[in-house]
């Protein structure tokens, strides 16, 4: 089952004034199934963030659309857009955006408590998950009491509290140092294996080779895809870097 | 480096930051004004001629606005610092060294300075002539013309100024010298910890907030003792209020924070736990803001008040246009002669002519014994001391219009404003019983006797009198015990020739006769009271002022500095799904409560006031407490207006800065 489907986008940004025209985005298009785990690729610049951001419904298309399980993003109304992303799409960011008057746990609740759940079931639905992530002990602490990891995890953990159709996760090792983003990634794989589908914005190799699919993005335009199949990560990891090279070189065979 | 490469930066510095700049400057021109307007009131010859004492005050004012100028300019330009931290450590790893931001500091400093004190002093000049003639008008004098420049403010302002900001300087160079870049590039962003709920000082807080306020609202004192209960209880509530700020403020928040059921709500959980967090960095702030608030309420109330209460109160201190006091009863005739010669010659007649004798003493009231073996030192405890004013009922009978009569060991009582429950009194080792506590005695007119508490006391006769009169203390310490005659009328003329009579009698008198004990005339009474009181009152409005607009700032870059670090959290709330229109609602809460809870405070500390400041001002013979009420309504209010302008212009820059 397709869960996202990315149809011809095209983004422009225009100057203040009018003058130059950039063209974030030419024509993306790909789709992204149930369960699937996608990285997608491109250096600074290339319109991933644009791309994630219009994925986010934070930003619109100049034309194009974003269906998540059929239904258009821009077509929702504006009153109804929070509602939408908290309810649906689950965010991992790199700054991990924890707000530091909120103890971990009030943080991971914050979407929920917004969409008048109970006490009840929102800790019984964090239970299940903050044990996964191993921040049990940490839940009342706030973020500036613990570990980057944590926040991260507890991120995380915020991200699928509301069991969203997919997970945005933004450059999500950015802040961390390699033994976390090792665990992270880890953490992000198994979480992909029950199920939950994930699409991830990296310039990170190693984060990307524990995707199962990479979309490389270059100057507006999906530009190439690999897929994981039945490759280790170490494998993987190879393969976008040769891939990564021959992008820098300008060919395109691989 | 280009010659004018610093003063460009520096320049641009200042516009750039001109949303914390433009505020901070029109303080230091408001500042300056007001000092100058001081210190220029304070020397003008005519003002210390006029009154010695209004002089003086301002003098004192003066002094005061320039302290609290400068700790205040200090705090506020410490907030300024805070957010260009950033900027200073971004010119240092860009390969400025730290002389050369030392550099631009000091050139962004003079500017401001040179344009904020010669603005200021600009201002002040204009207003200078403006403000003289309220001040003269306010008390009761007479304009003249002409144009002054004070040299002395003209000096002295932008001297004192650059003191306060030489020393700002020092403080922003020291924070630049003795900080690594890397600190600087963090600037503000230091994680600030959730702030911890103490509950032995939350407790404690209201307690002393309770004492307090029982202090002052039960207080019943008719006597000098009530300054030393206010006192106390204003330190109680000052105490209060911090620790209500600090720390109850944060337990109540925290108790609703613990109840799942509150707190889990999409309407409650965003504001509550923001407000916590706000609470920490804002209670001392906010603590200050309503304690100053306050104190400017109190101030200006009481002084609008007085002013506004002279006239009420004049009668009762000044019962007759003119009271002649002599210790002969034999020269009460000539007195009469000289005051009837003076009225003569103007075509004026002494009304309702009358004369009794009495005599005053200090006495130490305790239980229902008045000992009059009073040693300077027993002043010091003022709560027990009296002053005791002793009449026959001859005379009062006469002027009361009343035939009571009483045994050799039976008194007629008043106690002033205060009570005396007792059956008997023992004065000066006589015991008389009480026939009667009787509501109105003789007029009294002198103020200082109404700051301790005063009773009158009705003999059967002038015997009685002088056999108590026979009483000597075994170590008294001042002036034996006189009887003093007092004759008096009124003249029935218009305010200006009932003054120009008063004073001219008066003189007379202290020509020809030295013997007079002391006189006390009404219009006389009326132009010194408006001197003073006109005084108190100008000085009271213009510290207000100060105070007010210190208030008012110091809320404003309180918000400000907030709004910056709100963005970041706003922006993150956007991200994770917060609907815009919640986000702002949630804002505008937090806003509302952080701006108004000192306001509101300060109006229940006022009214919790009342009642002990109407005993005061009692004692300064205001006793009209609904003239009271409406004063301090009125200062309420129009405070309430202005604060609530400032909320509304600080609210849009937060927004604005928010996004």
């Amino acid at each position: 089952m397709t869960i996202l489907d990315v149809k011809n986008l095209k983004k422009t940004y225009t100057t203040r004034f009018g003058g130059n025209k950039v063209e974030a985005l030419r024509n993306v298009n790909f789709s992204v199934e149930a369960g699937e785990y996608v990285a997608i690729m491109g250096e600074s610049g290339s319109g991933k963030t644009t791309l994630l951001n219009i994925l986010a419904a934070l930003d619109k298309p100049t034309s194009g659309e974003v269906l998540l399980k059929g239904q258009s993003l821009s077509k929702i109304k504006d009153r109804k857009i929070s509602s939408f992303r908290r309810e649906h799409l689950g965010f991992i960011f790199q700054d991990f955006n924890l707000l530091d008057t909120f103890s971990l746990q009030d943080n991971i609740f914050l979407p929920l408590v917004l969409s008048s759940k109970t006490y009840n079931e929102m800790a019984l639905r964090l239970e299940p998950i903050a044990k996964h992530l191993g921040i049990t002990e940490v839940l009342q602490k706030f973020p500036y009491e613990v570990s980057g990891g944590e926040k991260q995890r507890a991120a995380v953990a915020r991200a699928l509290i509301t069991s969203p159709q997919i997970i945005l996760a933004d450059e999500p090792t950015g802040a961390l140092d390699s033994r976390t983003s090792d665990a992270l990634l880890r953490l992000l794989e198994e979480i992909n294996d029950k199920n939950q589908t994930i699409l991830m914005v990296t310039h990170s190799v190693k984060a990307a080779s524990t995707a199962k699919r990479v979309l490389f993005i270059r100057d507006g335009e999906v530009f190439h895809q690999i897929y994981k199949g039945e490759n280790s990560t170490s494998q993987m990891f190879e393969k976008i870097s040769d891939t990564l090279t021959m992008l820098a070189g300008g060919h395109a065979d691989a | 480096m280009p010659k004018f490469f610093f003063m460009k930066l520096a320049v641009s510095n200042l516009r750039k930051n001109a949303k914390l700049n433009v505020p901070f400057a029109i303080t230091m021109i408001g500042t300056v004004a007001v000092f100058y307007l001081l210190t220029s009131l304070a020397f003008r010859p005519s003002i210390i001629e006029m009154s010695r004492t209004t002089a003086i005050l301002l003098e004192l004012s003066s002094q005061v606005a320039a302290v609290f100028s400068g700790i205040f300019l200090f705090y506020t330009h410490s907030f300024l610092m805070k957010r260009r931290k950033m900027e200073f450590g971004l010119y240092n790893v860009l390969g400025l060294g730290k002389a050369h931001i030392a550099r631009i500091i000091l050139i962004e400093t003079a500017v401001i300075v040179f344009v904020s004190v010669n603005i200021g002093l600009a201002i002040g000049l204009l207003l200078d002539r403006f403000m003289y003639l309220l001040l003269l008008r306010l008390m009761g004098g007479l304009v003249t013309l002409g144009f002054e420049v004070s040299l002395r403010g003209l000096v002295s302002t932008p001297i004192v100024f650059t003191i306060i900001f030489g020393l700002i300087l020092a403080d922003s160079l020291r924070q630049v010298f003795f900080s690594k870049p890397i600190e600087l590039l963090r600037g503000g962003r230091t994680g600030e910890k959730e702030p911890q709920a103490k509950w032995f000082l939350a407790i404690l807080g209201v307690l002393l907030l309770g004492i307090g306020y029982g202090m002052a609202i039960t207080v019943d004192i008719a006597s000098a003792e009530i300054i030393i209960v206010f006192f106390m209880a204003t330190l109680f509530v000052i105490g209060g209020t911090f620790l209500l700020f600090t720390t109850s403020s944060i337990a109540l928040l925290k108790i609703l924070r613990k109840n799942k059921r509150y707190y889990y709500k999409a309407r409650n959980f965003i504001s509550l736990s923001s407000m916590i967090y706000r609470m920490k960095q804002n209670a001392a702030g906010l603590a200050v803001i309503c304690i100053l608030s306050t104190s400017v309420l109190v101030m200006v109330a009481s002084a609008v008040t007085l002013y506004a209460g002279l006239e009420d109160g004049l009668g009762r201190r000044f019962p007759h246009d003119i009271s002649l006091d002599t210790h002969y009863e034999g020269h009460i005739e000539l007195l009469r002669e000289i005051a009837h010669d003076v009225l003569e010659e103007r075509n004026l007649m002494p009304l309702n002519a009358f004369q009794f004798s009495y005599f005053t003493t200090w006495a130490i009231s305790q239980n229902d014994v008045l000992n009059i073996d009073v040693s300077g030192d027993d002043f010091n405890n003022i709560g027990q001391m009296r002053y005791v004013m002793v009449l026959n009922l001859e005379d009062y009978n006469h002027w009361a219009g009343t035939s009571i009569e009483l045994e050799e060991n039976e008194v007629l009582f008043h106690a002033g404003r205060g009570s005396f429950s007792h059956e008997s009194v023992e004065l000066m080792g006589s015991r008389f019983y009480i026939r009667e506590q009787v509501e109105y005695i003789l007029g009294w007119d002198v103020i200082g006797t109404l700051v301790v508490g005063t009773y009158f006391i009705v003999v059967q006769n002038r015997t009685v009198m002088d056999s108590l009169l026979e009483y000597h203390p075994a170590n008294i310490s001042y002036d034996p015990v006189h009887v003093r005659y007092r004759y008096g009328f009124d003249i029935g003329a218009d305010s200006a020739i009932t003054l120009a009579a008063s004073q001219a009698i008066v003189q007379e008198i202290r020509r020809v006769y030295p013997y007079a004990y002391r006189f006390s005339c009404h219009e006389t009474g009326r132009m010194e009271e408006t001197k003073m009181y006109g005084g108190i009152y100008f000085i009271g409005m213009f510290l207000g002022a100060l105070f007010l607009m210190a208030t008012v700032l110091t809320i404003y870059y309180k918000q400000i500095i907030e709004g910056f670090a709100d963005k970041e959290r706003y922006i993150i709330m956007k991200n994770i799904g917060l609907d815009p229109v919640e986000i702002k609602r949630a804002i505008h809460t937090q806003i509302l409560i952080v701006f108004f809870l000192p306001l509101i405070t300060a109006g229940v500390h006022l009214m919790a006031a009342f009642p002990a400041l109407t005993n005061i001002l009692a004692m300064l013979d205001l006793q009209n407490i609904n003239l009271f009420i409406l004063c301090t309504v009125a200062c309420f209010a129009i405070f309430a207006v202005i604060y609530t302008i400032i909320y509304i212009l600080t609210a849009r820059t937060y927004y604005k800065i928010v996004g």
